[in-house]
This record gives structure tokens, C-alpha cells and sequence, in this order.
């Protein structure tokens, strides 16, 4: 089994996560949104 | 916290037995689509007894998980905080900019495609109350938890092996 040796950055997954939220727009949402959308219809047919 | 953990897989009653966990890709998910176990074989039996009535039967399968990079919200205080001001920070923000409130699969996706959780975290551990009231030892009283975990990526599921059958 491949083994994941990298420990968990907390730190590093918070500041990933507010430069997403503080870059986000109603229009990059939305296109993600339609993204996962058409990624779940994909994945049911 | 141990690092390889012994854990419960529920599934509808199957033959052949299964060779590998079923990924559950439901949207409304609690922790996203992911591997789901139980800490406790309590709570494994009693998933199976109520959630796969349609298939008459369960079976219970075991594994040994290793938990050395999951996010630990139940027994690790850091990675709690941490699950806890996520959650509410993304769900604040998507809120903000849609003026909707996203739904758990949204909230889940984003944390790990957009935050990035997808790259190293590799499952999340949860628990709720136990709702059984069966298996408490003294009625009413909910001090123990039920724990599951959330695999998002398989490498983690060391073995899997089929424990018994169980009627619903």
C-alpha cells in the first residue's frame, strides 16, 4: 500500500480555504455550482 | 490517537460477499461522498437493522483504517476547532454571495475542492448521539458517542473483511 506520510497543515488548509472564500464572486459560484452539477449528471448516467 | 483504527462497514446483504467498501455518493451525505465506517459494532448493527430494511439482511464488514491524516473532530481539540470555524466560515460566505443557504453537499465540496481539503485530508471523523435507545445501558442518559468516519480516499482502508450477516 502506498503509505500518505504528509501530516495535516491545519494552518496551511485554513489560509487555502479564505483566499477561495475571499476570491469568490456570485458569478465564479454559480459556474462551480453548474460545474458539480454537470459532474453529478455525468456520474448518474 | 492510535493511528490504525478498527472499523465497522454496513451494507445491504449481498452474495457473493463484497470485496471493497461502496462508496456512498449520496448529496446529502453528512461528510460528502466518502467510505463510511463506525467506531462501534453497536452502531454498525444498528445502521444495518434500520437503514437496509429492503434488503431483509446486512452484512457487517471489517477494516483496519489508517487514520494518520484524517481530520479527527471527535477525540482532537485542534482539528475540532478547526472543522467547526471552517464550516461556519464557508457556510457565512456562500451565504454571502448568493443569499441562499448552500446545502451540505455544497458546503462539503467546497471545503475540499476549493479549500483544498481533498489534497491531504484523507476521511473526517464525526459523531452524533446514539438515537438507539435499545443499546443504552441506562435510559435516557446519551453519554456515549457514535462515531463514524468518512473515508475520501481508499489507500487509507487497509484490508476488508466480511464479519457476519445480521437480519433486519
Amino acid at each position: 500500500m502506498l503509505k500518505i506520510s504528509i501530516m495535516l497543515n491545519l494552518k496551511e488548509l485554513e489560509e487555502s480555504l479564505d483566499k477561495a472564500l475571499n476570491s469568490e464572486t456570485y458569478e465564479s459560484l454559480m459556474a462551480w455550482y453548474q460545474e458539480i452539477d454537470n459532474r453529478d449528471a455525468e456520474t448518474s448516467n | 490517537m492510535p493511528k490504525r483504527r478498527f472499523m465497522f462497514h454496513t451494507q445491504g446483504y449481498d452474495i457473493p460477499y463484497l470485496k471493497k467498501p461502496i462508496l456512498c455518493s449520496k448529496d446529502n451525505a453528512w461528510l460528502g461522498h466518502g467510505f463510511y465506517y463506525w467506531l462501534e459494532e453497536g452502531d454498525a448493527i444498528y445502521w444495518g437493522q434500520t437503514a437496509k430494511r429492503n434488503y431483509k439482511k446486512f452484512g457487517v464488514y471489517v477494516s483496519d483504517i489508517d487514520c494518520e491524516n484524517i481530520l479527527d473532530t471527535v477525540f482532537n481539540e485542534e482539528h475540532y476547532i478547526f472543522w467547526i470555524r471552517s464550516i461556519d466560515k464557508a457556510v457565512k460566505n456562500l451565504y454571502k454571495t448568493t443569499n441562499k443557504k448552500p446545502t451540505i453537499e455544497c458546503v462539503n465540496a467546497y471545503l475540499m475542492q476549493k479549500g483544498g481539503w481533498d489534497k491531504s485530508i484523507t476521511g473526517i471523523m464525526f459523531q452524533d448521539l446514539p438515537v438507539n435507545d435499545k443499546i443504552l445501558k441506562v435510559a435516557g442518559f446519551y453519554y456515549r458517542k457514535r462515531i463514524q468516519l468518512a473515508i475520501f480516499n481508499n489507500k487509507i482502508i487497509i484490508n476488508f473483511i466480511h464479519n457476519f450477516d445480521g437480519e433486519c
